[in-house]
């Protein structure tokens, strides 16, 4: 097995609002090694984004807040760096892609002077030098003729164009570790396979390892080697791809599992889970999943499960598995 | 994607850590008192004397605004030295209460500026409406016109106006319609472009309405709580414009009080009596503003989108 | 692109021409003007020679062909009053004017563009407040009043500033800062809002994710998109500057073009006032034009789709 490149321990982020604290991530742990791709997955607003944006440090501010835990990057951790190194850290280090392609490039610069701007900042570049990064950037990424597009305003591509330039952006500078949110989600089904079957490549030539952020367990399956599954706040499941979909453990994870549609399987109905995630604001004193729980036991209304390791690489926080 | 509380991506996103008893003590009170200032402006508008039902002496008003007493010129404010409990305001130019004209100004205001927002939102919707429903060349051509009207400006609009029918309250009342409609039909068109769009005006349509009875039955409700919006925050706009006129000389003509040509009576005696402008000057601020915060208020409980505006 | 501006050049003319129309026939609606210059005392051959010389002798049609004649050659007309012509007098009183707002607008953009800015990105703090309140004050207190008060502070009480004249630079502090008093506000609140658009935007979010610094994220990323919406409104503050500089030169004795209309208006000098309106209508469509153009150099889609 390769090194471990970043290691979250006990991240806690809330946003504080008039309304009062909401935690968004309450005390996750994670790790993800050099050149791996690892899937976050959850439903919408289970603190998906809230932890790729908490490595960044780039929450909403001033209502978003990392309250607590260690993010440690290649030995060091990112919550002891001044503002200032932690700038350094971004675009060069650590990367996003954001979900939607049509609004997260600017519209008023040509993709060219949005590449390059990274370039420049973290290379030092001389500006003939910087427009030849740019085209490798976008050439990674495989847009066909980069020496034209270069002058193009974001409006006059589509949009799977448009996300392959978002993803020149964010590797642009060859970053370490990539944090993917969503990124095919606003995408066509034939140009989502197509991005994850770009990003392998990718993967293959720059080593990068990757945080895909992901409602889909369908995608998990297709580029990822781990996963964790996260549920309001709090991962409830990690284990190896192979692993979880062959011997789910927490009842949220198969449920999710099942939620994805099948073609060997003819007559089974699209499974959904009952029952809305709790508010963040007022948590169960429990499991958080026990309202929706097909499995619940008294025990779970009452006291949050322990994260269990049952086998290597595969640990469980449910009051089923002992 | 933080779809993880809405209400924090959202414009009106919280302060940091919710707002503290004074903060919301001091919310409440921002609605307390622009409400209470407006009420306090139509009932002395309404009961500054009582002459509308036969009774002139009988009213708010401690004097009869025109009075001129002529040994009684520019008394200080009973607050100051020199001032007395008769005339709390102090006196003007001409010997004329100043209390009794700023109570008797609002109604120049108030009915000038009602006058106004009902023909401009009148016309204003109308046009708004059709060019909203029917499109092309219509739409073309009453939107070019708002365009115009929007950044010509009203005043040499007034100003011309002045000089050819000559000062006076209608005067007022035209100059400010003759522009005033176009901001209501600029926001109506495009209610009406949205509204035009669902089912149910396509519903409508399919069981043979006509067009008036489809912009009337069912494009005019839709667009009446934006119309509310913007006819109250219009309401410190217009006050504010009639008292510009009035100031320059073109609106209400003398001896009747209006807060605008009060603050010019007084411009030449700032160095020896500054009430006579000062007064009517802060009525005139403290409408429009509570017309303003009343204004914010409503929009943001009936129609957030209209923010911008 | 030149199509588009020969387009908009185009409809400006029409518009011109309409508003021409509009005003010939407002004035000759309303009476007739030789009325308002009857002079009792005048004789009989007196009224005859001033209605020839005047060309109102002439029918509505000759005299609208005329009139229209005469403005296509940039003649305005002679000054009833003043009995000179009046494109004279705006010569003079024009750059009077222009001496005021100029600066006035200059000063007013800059400081709504760093105020507006900095709520914008200190939301919520001590300083976004103070700019909110100053807003607000600035769109309820009248701005004649404000003037006043400045006068009445500045000028009476302290006597550190001179009220009327233009001849030092300290002639211009209290016309011009009720100048600004006109257009800040407005503009202020514009800017801010646009600013907290973008601001929340994601192609900023990604800027941030570049390690940009914060210089670099609000100056170059935000606010040109901030700008584009003040930009298209930009035409919405002509009537603030018109008001502004009518008022101010009223207030403060400025021989200027707004002095000279109100002026006009109570000598019920009709050409004078007419002229000035035609001449706004040409500002107006011509500075529209102008923001359009602008617009088109912020905003590349616009100047794609219309080139």
């Amino acid at each position: 097995m390769s090194k471990i490149l970043l290691q979250v321990e006990d991240l806690c982020t809330s946003f504080f609002t008039r309304a009062g604290e909401f935690k968004a991530v309450d005390g996750i742990s994670f790790y993800v090694h050099e050149g791996e791709t690892f899937g976050l997955v959850g439903e919408s607003a289970c603190g998906k984004t809230v932890t790729g944006l908490s490595i960044l440090r780039l929450l909403p501010e001033p209502a978003g807040r990392i309250v607590g835990g260690k993010i440690i990057l290649d030995g060091t951790n990112l919550m002891e760096l001044s503002k200032k190194e932690m700038r350094a850290y971004r675009g060069k280090m650590i990367s996003m892609i954001l979900q939607d392609p049509m609004t997260s490039l600017n519209p008023v610069y040509t993709v060219g002077n949005q590449i390059g701007e990274s370039v420049r900042l973290h290379q030092g570049l001389r500006d003939d030098k910087v427009e030849d990064e740019v085209i490798s950037a976008l050439r990674l990424l495989r847009i066909p003729a980069p020496e034209m597009r270069i002058r193009d305003y974001p409006f006059q591509m589509s949009g799977g164009m448009r996300q392959r330039v978002v993803g020149s952006i964010a590797m642009s500078c060859r970053p370490r570790l990539l944090i993917a949110d969503e990124p095919t989600t606003a995408l066509d089904a034939t140009i989502q396979a197509q991005y994850i079957a770009l990003f392998k490549d990718i993967q293959k030539q720059t080593d990068v390892a990757i945080i895909f952020i992901t409602h889909d367990f369908g995608v998990v399956a297709n580029i990822c080697q781990r996963v964790a599954v996260m549920y309001a706040g709090k991962i409830v499941e990690t284990a190896a791809t192979s692993t979880i979909f062959k011997a789910p453990k927490h009842p949220y994870t198969s449920a999710l599992i099942h939620s994805v549609p099948r073609l060997d399987r003819k007559d089974d109905r699209l499974y959904s889970i009952e029952g809305q995630p709790p508010s963040l604001l007022d948590l169960p004193p429990g499991c958080r999943f026990a309202p929706r729980c097909p499995d619940v036991q008294e025990i779970c209304h009452k006291q949050q499960p322990p994260i269990v390791e049952i086998s290597d690489g595969h640990s469980v926080s449910c009051w089923k598995v002992k | 994607m933080l779809s993880i509380m809405p209400n924090i991506e959202d414009k009106t996103r919280p302060r940091i850590s919710g707002l503290s008893r004074g903060a919301r003590i001091l919310r409440g009170l921002s609605l307390v008192i622009p409400a209470t200032v407006l009420a306090l402006m139509f009932l002395t508008a309404i009961f500054a004397d009582l002459a509308w039902i036969g009774l002139p002496d009988v009213g708010l008003s401690p004097y009869h605004p025109n009075d001129q007493v002529l040994k009684e010129r520019r008394l200080p404010p009973a607050f100051i030295e020199g001032g007395s409990t008769e005339h709390l305001l102090g006196t003007d130019n001409l010997g004329r209460d100043v209390l009794s004209r700023v109570i008797h100004g609002a109604r120049v205001s108030l009915s000038v500026s009602l006058l106004v927002i009902f023909i401009t939102a009148t016309i204003g919707t109308i046009l708004g409406i059709t060019a909203g429903y029917l499109g092309g060349r219509i739409e073309g051509f009453i939107m070019r016109v708002v365009d115009v009207a929007l950044s010509f400006p009203g005043l040499i609009l007034a100003l011309l106006l002045a000089t050819i029918i000559g000062p006076g309250y209608m005067t007022v009342v035209i100059a400010l319609s003759a522009l005033g409609w176009a901001g209501y039909a600029r926001l109506t068109r495009g209610e009406s472009l949205r509204i035009r769009q669902s089912d149910f005006v396509a519903q409508a349509r399919v069981n043979g309405a006509s067009t008036s009875r489809i912009m009337l039955r069912h494009i005019f409700p839709n667009v009446l709580n934006s119309l509310i919006v913007i006819m109250t925050l219009a309401v410190g706009m217009m006050i504010l414009a009639e008292s510009m006129l009035s100031y320059l000389g073109i609106g209400i003509s003398a001896p009747t009080a209006s807060w605008g040509s009060m603050v010019a009576d007084g411009r030449n005696d700032l160095d020896r009596a500054w009430w006579i402008s000062t007064f009517p000057g802060i009525a005139i601020g403290a409408v429009v503003m509570s017309g303003n915060f009343l204004g914010d208020w409503i929009r943001d409980k009936m129609d957030p989108r209209l923010r911008q505006l | 692109m030149t199509r588009f501006i020969i387009i908009r050049l185009l409809q400006a003319v029409v518009a011109i021409i309409g508003i021409a129309v509009m005003v010939f026939f407002l004035v000759r609606a309303a009476g007739d003007p030789l009325e308002l210059l009857k002079n009792p005392n005048m004789t009989e051959g007196q009224y005859e020679a001033m209605k020839v010389r005047l060309g109102l002798d002439k029918s509505y049609g000759e005299q609208f062909i005329v009139y229209m004649g005469d403005l296509a050659q940039g003649d305005l007309g002679t000054s009833l009053l003043k009995q000179r012509p009046v494109i004279d007098m705006i010569k003079e009183s024009l750059p009077n004017t222009l001496k005021l707002t100029l600066p006035a607008f200059a000063i007013g953009m800059t400081l709504a563009l760093a105020l507006g800015v900095l709520a914008a990105t200190r939301r919520d703090t001590f300083w976004d407040q103070g700019v909110k309140f100053m807003a607000i004050l600035g769109q309820a207190l009248p701005g004649f009043w404000v003037a006043i008060m400045a006068v009445l502070v500045f000028a009476v009480y302290w006597q550190i500033l001179p009220v009327a004249g233009m001849a030092t630079p300290a002639h211009y502090v209290l016309p011009v800062g009720t100048m600004v008093f006109f257009t800040l506000p407005g503009m202020m609140r514009l800017v801010r809002s646009s600013m907290l658009d973008v601001l929340e935007s994601e192609y900023v979010k990604l800027a941030r994710i570049k390690g940009l610094p914060e210089k670099t994220v609000i100056w170059k990323h935000a606010l040109r998109n901030a700008l584009i919406t003040p930009l298209t409104t930009l035409g919405l503050i002509i009537p603030g500057l018109v008001l502004g500089a009518v008022i101010t030169e009223t207030i403060f004795n400025w021989p200027g073009m707004g002095r000279m209309i109100v002026e006009a208006t109570f000598a019920r000098d009709f050409t004078v006032v007419q002229a000035i309106t035609i001449l706004t209508a040409v500002m107006v469509l011509g500075i529209n034009l102008l923001v359009d153009i602008s617009y088109a150099y912020v905003d590349p889609q616009i100047r794609y789709e219309k080139s």
